[in-house]
């Protein structure tokens, strides 16, 4: 607390780093254990799994299809146009070390780090939508800001709309559940349990790409300026189970 | 010094590590449920009742430097707060035992849940909403610290105390009441 700013960073930058290859450890552990849990499954359960992931692969061919020609009309649109090219994003897989998450604190650690090309600010997603950004890189290992964080800010529209929305991260008074809070909802907006609206991400940051998903409102109440709405936005609750997940490191486009 | 003299204070030091460990993969788990648990009194145990003062000292400002790297909390504050609590052990370790025991364990409760509290009070700034309203949780997360504390805590000073024997270096002789 008393020493000087480069001497406390470089101090939490050393013992970070030094203690970072043991959690590293501890997640190839967690690996090595699934790894033999698997083992012990009989033959049967491992035909219907791969039976179930051969289905799956094939409707995932025919969506990377249907993506491919809609992202070369896309592209089309740009040139006629002479519209920016949307950010392109590689997908950098990285397994989770270690979560921390209370009260205080939303975040993960993963298994990439510099070496890997991932970059502070970089978004992190996983299959069921948004999980937050890159907080910090460090060599082998990076910080993950989860989208529950009070410090995380992103902009997000409600799925079908254009109108730009604001999230922030909500420590939650229950345990394990997830929250935000959605600001600058225009007045005409009504959502209820019945009728929930579903919050999916925007390009205009340019951390994310438009159209993943972010998570439900199901009430929105008058701000204190009595200009917009806000509301509880409710994530997926398998946000805070994640073991692995998907950095978004922003590629050169060749516009 | 004979090199033989490092060897408590390398295995406080190996001993914090291991913990440390076990707590970061323990805390892995209970994340599903936005819990996390702080045992700072545990890392000191050893190092207040067993070791030199500055050994003890050396031993908790490292373990201190360990968890304000590894943990978001304001810069130095495990730096500070483990020299303290070593400090506070050594200044009663004339009426305590070496090898625990209910007073111990009693200063162990009380310094653990002085440190969450603190910790507590420093980060709530950081709160959305009115601290009342997380206060259940603030206090089921410092009653599961303090339950851990109290079923690990001696098992912890006493495997210490046995890796010391066994590797053969002899412990400081200090004031302090032996079992």
């Amino acid at each position: 607390m008393l020493l000087p700013i480069p001497i406390k960073k470089a101090l939490r930058i050393s013992f970070y780093e030094f203690q970072a290859p043991s959690w590293e450890a501890l997640s190839w552990t967690r690996d090595l254990q699934n790894f033999w849990g698997h083992r012990s499954e009989s033959h049967t359960e491992l035909i219907q799994e791969g039976r179930d992931l051969a289905r799956l692969n094939g409707a995932y061919r025919l969506q990377v299809m249907e993506n491919e020609s809609l992202r070369l009309e896309v592209s089309r649109l740009e040139t006629l146009l002479d519209l920016p090219a949307q950010p392109n994003f590689r997908y950098e897989i990285a397994r989770i070390t270690h979560r921390q998450i209370s009260t205080w604190w939303h975040e993960m650690i993963v298994r990439k780090g510099r070496k890997d090309g991932v970059m502070e600010g970089a978004g992190v997603v996983y299959a069921g939508g948004i999980v937050g950004k890159v907080q910090k890189v460090y060599a082998g290992t990076s910080v993950i800001r989860l989208v529950t964080s009070p410090s995380f800010r992103m902009v997000a529209t409600f799925q079908g709309d254009t109108q730009p929305l604001y999230i922030q991260g909500w420590q939650s008074a229950g345990l394990g559940t997830p929250q935000g809070r959605i600001r600058n909802v225009p007045v005409s907006v009504h959502l209820s349990k019945e009728n929930p609206g579903l919050l999916v991400s925007s390009s205009l940051g340019g951390v994310f790409p438009s159209g993943l998903h972010l998570g439900t409102v199901d009430r929105l109440e008058q701000s204190s300026n009595g200009l917009f709405k806000e509301g509880p936005v409710a994530f997926p609750s398998d946000l805070y189970h994640l073991n692995e997940v998907a950095i978004l490191v922003p590629t050169q486009t060749s516009n | 010094m004979h090199p033989r003299q490092y060897k408590p204070l390398l295995i406080a030091l190996l001993a914090n590590g291991f913990l440390s460990l076990a707590l970061t993969e323990l805390n892995h788990h209970l994340a599903g449920w936005s819990i996390t648990l702080l045992l700072p009194a545990a890392f000191v145990l050893f190092a207040g009742l067993n070791l030199g003062y500055l050994q003890g000292l050396i031993a908790c400002m490292l373990t201190g430097f360990l968890h304000d790297a590894a943990l978001p909390v304001p810069d130095g504050f495990f730096t500070l707060a483990l020299p303290t609590l070593h400090l506070a052990f050594h200044r009663f370790r004339s009426k305590l035992h070496k090898k625990g025991g209910l007073g111990t364990l009693l200063l162990a409760q009380f310094l653990n849940f002085g440190v969450l509290i603190l910790l507590a009070i420093f980060l709530s700034y950081e709160l959305t909403e009115s601290i009342v309203r997380h206060l259940p949780s603030i206090l089921l997360q410092v009653f599961l610290s303090q339950i851990l504390l109290f079923l690990i805590g001696l098992y912890f000073l006493e495997i210490q105390r046995k890796l010391v024997t066994l590797t053969g270096a002899g412990f400081v002789e200090v004031k302090g009441r032996s079992t």
